[in-house]
């Protein structure tokens, strides 16, 4: 075991501190989406032309080529320097690209990966439908080969970031006569293509960052199909173990960072929300300790078990209660939308982290079963 | 790069440690055989220099050893003579040294309360030597024969009572700074460690009787209501070793936000231990409420760990008052 920066350690964290203290945009993320989108890729941009886009990506299609450790180091300093939340790029960064990574061909990751990391191209995940939430795997929208074509018929549903996307990793059925997880097909969709419609829905939060999305007949070229036709369940699960994982470890620094400001803003107070605050300082620590353990193994290629979900679980309960202490605490300044708004917004955002990327309810079945090995329910 | 991972040695030293106490009797009635080959085998020197006779380890490795000792709810000193040893090196009492060592003498934590008496837990042998936290946070070293026993009660564990004692610190030398950190830090990671043992295993307790256990004509593992539950409880217990990893490596490294890692590891450990070993009298129903049953001896074991390091308002102002860890 072994904490401190070695060999070339230190002098990377240096660099990135660095670049990160010169280069961290001054002015506040838009609140509009259109300039939100922009807001994001020209920060991504940034990143990319100072050498530090996609840190663990593969240098041949634009990243940087290093390791695990590394990109750990580049997400400690990102959070430090209070550099803007990953925004509009989440989909890009943290699920399509490392799929493509993963199970691309080289004409695909050759187009796609240089583009998400240059901050040219915004992603979406099409994978939910009003029929199949939890139960991803009764899909339904249906993909019928023509030609050089997929034709796609059909309706997704809580799509993140439709209405700002240029791509979307697209789940489709394309053998009618297939049961849950057989016969599925990831596709990339370009999502300017005629017979796609998007119509934002408004969330609790009051925000619009999730859509329907329609399928009229799209016609996909067959050269977009990301691992062969009929394997779209084992490419969507490559996303959705690294969703769970490693894509979350900003997340985790910025909860730990959100709590460490509060508690500084209670000064001496001895209150119940003090006393919250500075429990969940303790269960942050423990959090990023089980994210280091689980890159640790993965880089010594052990199986990971269920490790990413109970990460995911642990960190979007803690989420939670840290957002509730807070809000509950501010006596009228939770429920109004005064000076200290973003409690409030940051509250009512945090339902999602407990269904998003699978309920926790899923999380603790997948615990359960596939890690502990108790019986199907 | 980071990792924190367990290595190959220290995966040996765990399975070492579990395979010996799992062939042992280590009901309180066998515990001063179980101390003699324990100490025989060296593992209160575990981490004491190689020129002071010990094996010179760090507490990367004494966590794997202590968090068997608590899964196995072995009872002995061996936390205090560890760290006792490590304390009489620091403060010139090196005559002590092959007494805590060999085990012939056996240490106990103290601590001191405001109104200046001692407490400690003892189990069925009297302790020689005591190492006190001093109600302002120094350690010092104290012959019991210079306390005076006012009380002994009866704890939920019946393998511990608790001594309440008077003592004079006046003429016990506090134990240097560096060394009184690493020492206090290593107190509340072995500790952790014990009760991240406690919260595995009660994990695995449940676990393995949600699939032995038929009810409605189904295991009852099946059920989502115990399913969860065991879920949460390999949440948990993941989250505590995770913690004490994480300081124990800090401790070693000797990295500035180790004494809050070390308090963090005690505060996530011990609700993990107490949850989740109380979660698994639920999932076991009413035999889980016997006497007969091991499952009460974890809570109560996690009880008596939870209260062997200050009291919930000082632990709390610890973690409060520190510096921030990132």
């Amino acid at each position: 075991m072994q904490l401190s920066d070695v060999g070339t350690d230190a002098e990377f964290r240096a660099k990135v501190r660095d670049w990160l203290a010169d280069n961290v945009p001054s002015e506040p993320r838009p609140t509009d989406r259109k300039a939100g989108r922009q807001f994001d890729l020209d920060w991504q941009r940034a990143q990319y032309d100072g050498g530090y886009a996609g840190v663990s990506w593969p240098a041949e299609y634009g990243g940087v080529g290093m390791g695990l450790g590394e990109q750990l180091i580049w997400f400690e300093e990102y959070v430090r320097a209070n550099a803007p939340d990953i925004g509009c790029g989440f989909v890009g960064i943290n699920h399509a690209g490392p799929t493509l990574i993963a199970r691309a061909d080289d004409a695909q990751k050759a187009f796609h990966l240089p583009r998400i990391l240059r901050g040219e191209s915004v992603w979406c995940q099409g994978f939910s439908e009003p029929g199949a939430g939890s139960d991803l795997a009764s899909l339904r929208t249906r993909g019928v080969v023509d030609g050089e074509h997929l034709v796609v018929t059909g309706q997704k549903i809580w799509t993140s970031e439709a209405d700002l996307a240029d791509h979307q990793e697209l789940l489709v059925r394309t053998d009618p006569d297939s049961r849950r997880h057989h016969g599925l097909t990831w596709i990339i969709c370009d999502m300017t293509l005629p017979g796609v419609q998007v119509r934002p829905i408004m969330t609790m939060a009051g925000t619009t960052e999730f859509s329907e999305v329609f399928y009229d007949e799209v016609r996909i070229p067959l050269a977009n199909v990301v691992g062969g036709l009929g394997n779209g369940w084992s490419v969507a699960m490559a996303t959705l173990g690294f969703e769970r994982g490693t894509g979350f470890l900003r997340e985790q620094l910025e909860l730990a960072r959100y709590v460490e400001q509060r508690l500084a803003e209670r000064g001496r107070r001895d209150d119940a929300v003090t006393f919250g605050l500075v429990q969940a300082r303790a269960e942050a620590r423990a959090m990023y300790a089980m994210t280091l353990r689980m890159v640790s193994r993965s880089a010594h290629g052990q199986d990971l078990g269920t490790a990413a979900s109970m990460i995911r679980l642990y960190y979007s309960e803690l989420r939670q209660k840290v957002d509730r202490i807070v809000v509950d605490g501010a006596d009228a300044d939770g429920i109004v939308y005064g000076a200290d708004a973003a409690i409030l917004e940051r509250h009512l955002d945090g339902y999602k982290v407990t269904i998003g990327a699978g309920t926790k309810d899923v999380q603790r079945n997948i615990i359960g079963e596939r890690g502990l090995g108790l019986p199907k329910s | 790069m980071i990792d924190l991972a367990e290595g190959d040695d220290q995966l040996t030293v765990g399975k070492t440690a579990a395979r010996l106490l799992s062939e042992q009797d280590t009901t309180p009635g066998a515990a001063a055989a179980l101390w003699r080959q324990c100490a025989d085998l060296g593992w209160l020197a575990l981490a004491l220099p190689e020129e002071a006779g010990g094996v010179g380890y760090g507490v990367c490795m004494q966590i794997m050893l202590f968090r068997e000792i608590g899964r196995a709810l072995a009872v002995g000193p061996f936390l205090a003579n560890s760290l006792a040893a490590h304390a009489v090196l620091e403060s010139g009492r090196t005559d002590l040294l092959d007494g805590l060592v060999t085990g012939s003498l056996r240490a106990a934590l103290a601590e001191a309360g405001p109104d200046g008496r001692l407490r400690y837990f003892r189990d069925a042998e009297p302790a020689g030597i005591l190492l006190v936290r001093s109600a302002d946070g120094e350690l010092h070293l104290v012959d019991v024969a210079l306390t005076a026993d006012e009380q002994g009660l009866p704890t939920v564990d019946p393998a511990f009572h608790l001594i309440i004692a008077a003592a004079d610190l006046t003429d016990a030398p506090a134990l240097p700074t560096p060394a009184r950190d690493h020492v206090l830090g290593a107190w509340q990671v072995l500790t952790a460690a014990q009760a991240a043992g406690i919260a595995e295993c009660t994990r695995d307790m449940s676990v393995q009787y949600g699939i032995d256990r038929v009810q409605y004509g189904r295991q009852i593992g099946s059920f989502q209501a115990v399913k969860h539950r065991c879920a949460d409880m390999a949440v948990r217990a993941e989250a505590a070793w995770a913690a004490t990893a994480l300081a124990a490596v800090g401790l070693d490294e000797g990295l500035p936000q180790a004494g809050f890692d070390a308090m963090a590891a005690f505060a996530v450990a011990s609700g993990a231990a107490l949850v989740n070993s109380r979660d698994n009298i639920q999932n076991h129903g009413a035999i889980g409420f016997t006497e007969e049953h091991r499952a009460q001896r974890y809570v109560k074991r996690a009880q008596v760990l939870a209260a062997s390091f200050g009291t919930t308002a000082s632990r709390r102002d610890g973690l409060k008052d520190a510096p921030s860890p990132w």
